[in-house]
């Protein structure tokens, strides 16, 4: 049996870890340079929020204490030395406290919200993936017949709706005019889990619905590139029983969908803010939203830096689990 | 000629096959008729593109739609042209089998040589023990001289020569009346292709299966075969015994062929 030693040297193993090392020190240092390349001033965007709050504070004074306290007066390379020891060198990495909460640290902000995210992400991913995998293998088996002529358009109308759209649609069907689900998730962290996962449903609804299409269409093209090849004619001539054939074409369907699993992973965790932010979901969009419109700086650093650490992490995932799945591939 | 009897059990009459796309027709076999014995070797020779592989495809009844197939093709005393996909199911790989050509992967990239096995031994043979399993794929391989620690490996781990003569067990396993042969050793050296036929040969004695050898290659027609058909552009334009073939060639075509080969020799 090729094992798995036969699969990965640890040539390959540790020489992809340091490229994933690289990529982490990269991450870590570009949110330091997005942070000071934004427009403002950090010190004077809170010193002016705490004197909105406390008028009889003096301008000046609480200008100089804050940029003592943070650093701010510190020359740039100070500040960045200070900035790495902190996030690289500390564990959990230290962004230091929220603006808005002042005794929180900004990374348990961060991490309270992202398993919500990772929940919606991965339960409707799983359920999206599984339903894309049937429909792209049955419509690629009738490719121009009626089904997939009309599955096609179809598709590719769905694509095309706005997700934000689509739950707007959804919560005022489901929630303002039937009443089954929530509108607004009523829960937040520590709640049950009944609770948490009939909050979740709708998000989970709409994120399954707006995917479906993409995932599809991948599956169906790879299975119809699939059903020209010598392998399944000869699969035709050996008469197999129907669900045989099926588990054959499907097993070799879930290639593609791998990759594409994983990759899609780290571009939801960016992108299903605006789910988050409509359903008021307590996850780490609606975190980090609020956190910009804010100014809150440490929460918007650990939030990109939790963001990265993510997206790193599946592509490192999708690399590695590959070779199970297809026996070509090896890493030596 | 010895092990051959009179019995036919494969009778092909007037097999057309006609490819279609967008709307253009055109005939790949023009009306073919022959007929296989009980333990025969029938050669087919032809150019690429004659038309011998889409006879094959024709019997195993895998001509994908638009295209379409017309004549009689007789197994069993039914015409299988036509026939149902349940009916013909029945057939396939249970009574008629087919080796593909060794530089095609028919076999499935991503599951082992046993479970290539497996699937054929389940469905066709309601073989799902394990272990009655097992000693099945051990036999063929052994028939046909592969190592028993192949069945663990990936086909893309195996040489041509290897993939080939599993594909040739993967034939022989349901004990088939007919067997189709597509160029079974296109890929590989000449040595190795001499070996590879050989094993092929010494299966179908065992067995008593009746095969349609498809080739290019005049030699292991010779070396293989009883009977041989010559076909160029879709029709036959000869056929009989290979010796009276070599000794005696009708058809210009033909005529080419067997010059070619003594040129060669000489």
């Amino acid at each position: 049996m090729a094992g798995l030693k036969q699969r990965y040297s640890r040539k390959y193993i540790v020489k992809r870890l340091i490229g994933t090392l690289i990529v982490y020190f990269s991450a870590v240092i570009l949110i330091f340079a997005i942070e000071h390349l934004m427009p403002g001033n950090i010190a004077y965007d809170f010193v002016s929020r705490l004197i909105a709050e406390n008028p009889h504070i003096s301008y000046q004074q609480a200008l100089q204490e804050i940029e003592a306290e943070y650093g701010l007066n510190l020359p740039i390379y100070d500040q960045f030395l200070i900035y790495i020891r902190n996030v690289l060198f500390t564990f959990p990495p230290n962004f230091g406290t929220s603006f808005e909460y002042l005794n929180d640290p900004a990374i348990n902000i961060v991490l309270r919200a992202l398993p919500f995210t990772l929940l919606l992400i991965v339960i409707s991913q799983l359920i999206a993936w599984g339903v894309s995998i049937f429909i792209g293998v049955e419509l690629a088996i009738r490719k121009n017949k009626k089904t997939d002529k009309a599955s096609v358009p179809l598709l590719y109308f769905v694509y095309s709706i706005p997700i934000f759209w689509l739950a707007l649609i959804m919560i005022l069907v489901f929630s303002l005019y039937l009443h089954i689900f929530p509108a607004i998730v009523p829960f937040s962290y520590g709640s049950s889990i009944p609770t948490i996962l009939y909050g979740m449903t709708l998000p989970i609804i709409v994120v399954v619905i707006s995917t479906i299409p993409n995932h599809t269409l991948i599956i169906r093209s790879a299975t119809i590139d699939f059903l020209k090849s010598d392998f399944v004619t000869a699969l035709k001539a050996e008469g197999l029983k129907e669900s045989t054939f099926r588990m054959k074409l499907i097993r070799n369907a879930l290639l593609p969908s791998i990759t594409q699993f994983f990759m899609q992973f780290g571009y939801l965790i960016g992108g299903i803010f605006i789910i988050e932010s409509l359903f008021s979901l307590p996850g780490m969009g609606t975190v980090i939203i609020t956190a910009a419109l804010e100014y809150d700086y440490p929460v918007i650093e650990a939030g990109l830096f939790v963001t990265s650490v993510v997206m790193i992490l599946s592509n490192l995932a999708a690399d590695l689990l590959y070779p199970l799945l297809d026996p070509r591939v090896s890493y030596i | 000629m010895d092990s051959v009897s009179n019995e036919v059990v494969l009778d092909v009459r007037n097999l057309s096959v006609i490819y279609s796309s967008y709307g253009v027709e055109k005939k790949a076999v023009d009306s073919i008729s022959f007929k296989l014995r009980k333990g025969e070797i029938l050669g087919i020779v032809g150019e690429s593109g004659a038309g011998k592989s889409t006879i094959a495809k024709a019997i195993m009844g895998i001509i994908d739609p638009p295209s379409y197939a017309t004549g009689e093709v007789i197994f069993n005393g039914k015409n299988i042209i036509g026939m149902s996909e349940y009916k013909l199911n029945k057939i396939r790989w249970n009574k008629i089998t087919m080796i593909f050509q060794a530089s095609m992967n028919s076999l499935n990239p991503v599951e082992s040589v046993k479970s290539n096995f497996m699937s054929v031994l389940k469905d066709k043979l309601d073989i799902s023990e394990k272990g009655e399993a097992e000693m099945k794929i051990d036999e063929v391989l052994r028939y046909v001289s592969l190592p028993l620690y192949v069945k663990d490996n990936f086909p893309h781990e195996l040489s041509g020569g290897m993939r080939q003569r599993i594909l040739i067990a993967l034939a022989m396993i349901t004990g088939p009346e007919v067997v189709i042969a597509d160029e079974p050793t296109t890929a590989l050296d000449i040595i190795t292709e001499f070996y590879v036929l050989s094993i092929l040969k010494k299966n179908l004695k065992r067995s008593g299966s009746s095969m349609i050898y498809i080739t290019h290659d005049l030699p292991s027609v010779i070396f293989l075969a009883d009977e041989m058909l010559v076909m160029k552009n879709g029709l036959i334009v000869e056929k009989g015994p290979i010796k009276n073939i070599i000794n005696n060639p009708q058809n210009e075509y033909t005529k080419k062929l067997v010059s070619t080969l003594n040129e060669v020799i000489e």
